[in-house]
């Protein structure tokens, strides 16, 4: 029985040190809301052995403490950020500490083996380490889509790269604003000057550009 | 001439200084509402080489209303019958006032290229099409031969 649990404790073991960049990035979106209920947990019991991939569990074995002196308490060594506590076997901690420095792509790949292993059912442990503090989260890569971040630069370099005019009349933003008219947009994001979106709408009751079916209520204006 | 909407103003000039490729539409020396239009038959089309003559006329509601356009040139095309006129979608109930004439011309340009003859205008030739494909576009490459040649564009 023993020896059957150890390989898949240690996988597990391995896989809360080595908590990859997205659940760690879930996990700090989540710990706000979880934070509290959390600390008061492990303020009670101050010592608990981590048995399983955080993420699948949600079972916490209050009643069994850490069994021996194999276990030892992190937050001695991690000034943890959310103050739960967070254990684990003292080959990890080693692996950890040589680690600090390293940032959390070291950490990934920490990964001990144990001889022993105590048997105690899965927790729900929360790793938030804080001495990946600020100054290195720009470390975990955020991913937005390519595209995104082009379109994006382009707005925020040359606001003024683009013409904005009304397909209708042709005419651009200034000869709209200059003859006192608005420029609106439609729900479906179509850009018109008052006039002409109103004068279609009357016709049609479609958007010119996409043919969404639009009244006077689906167009507001712009202010640019 | 008085009244002319600038957006008929705005189309002209663009369309005379950036020319669509195959396609010219001078308007009217008497009446700027109306143009002389050639299109040029797309290549790999029956069409392709010939020059077709059309007239196109923007009514006192365009842009809210299309503009009327019709095949001077005689032409063999499912969707385009003996008059001239085009069944195109654009042209009757799909028409939006952001399309312009040179969106149209190039609808129509387009619509040589692809005869729709589930769609048909003129059903004798739609038929043609649809029984007997290959005899139809040797139909219309000789009538492009016969009506729509460059040097006959002019004699209309």
């Amino acid at each position: 029985m023993f020896s059957s649990v150890e390989g898949s404790q240690t996988e597990d073991a391995y896989s809360i040190i080595g908590l990859t960049k997205a659940s760690y990035s879930r996990r700090e979106r989540n710990s706000r809301t979880r934070r509290s209920s959390r600390s008061r947990v492990h303020d009670t019991h101050s010592v608990h052995n981590v048995d399983e991939d955080p993420l699948e569990n949600t079972c916490i074995d209050l009643t069994v403490d850490a069994p021996n002196e194999d276990v030892i308490d992190l937050t001695r060594s991690f000034s943890v950020i959310d103050s739960s506590v967070v254990v684990l076997p003292l080959a990890d901690d080693i692996g950890l500490e040589r680690r600090r420095g390293s940032g959390r792509r070291g950490r990934r790949r920490s990964r001990t083996p144990r001889s022993r292993r105590p048997e105690v059912p899965p927790l729900e442990v929360h790793v938030l380490h804080s001495d990946d503090s600020s100054d290195e989260l720009p470390d975990i890569p955020f991913e937005v889509p390519q595209e995104v971040v082009s379109a994006n630069a382009s707005l925020l370099k040359s606001p003024e790269g683009v013409k904005i005019s009304c397909p209708i009349c042709l005419d651009d933003i200034k000869q709209i604003q200059r003859s006192n008219r608005q420029v609106m947009s439609t729900i479906c994001g179509h850009i018109f000057c008052d006039v002409c979106i109103k004068a279609a709408i009357a016709s049609q009751n479609v958007c010119p550009s996409c043919r969404k079916r639009l009244t006077v209520r689906n167009i507001h204006p712009l202010f640019l | 001439m008085a009244g002319l909407p600038r957006r008929i103003i705005k189309e002209t000039q663009r369309l005379m200084a950036e020319p669509v490729a195959g396609i010219t539409a001078i308007p009217d020396e008497q009446n700027a509402r109306y143009f002389h239009v050639v299109v040029a038959g797309p290549s790999q089309s029956p069409y392709e080489g010939g020059l077709f003559k059309l007239e196109l006329f923007l009514p006192e509601e365009y842009p809210m209303s299309a503009p009327k356009v019709r095949f001077m040139t005689k032409i063999y095309h499912p969707n385009i019958d003996k008059l001239g006129r085009i069944c195109l979608d654009i042209l009757k109930d799909k028409w939006s006032p952001a399309l312009q004439i040179r969106t149209v011309l190039l609808s129509i340009q387009a619509l040589l290229s692809a005869p729709n003859p589930d769609d048909p205008l003129d059903n004798s030739v739609a038929e043609h099409w649809k029984t007997n494909e290959k005899s139809a576009i040797d139909q219309a490459r000789q009538w492009t031969q016969l009506h729509a040649r460059a040097n006959n564009v002019n004699s209309h």
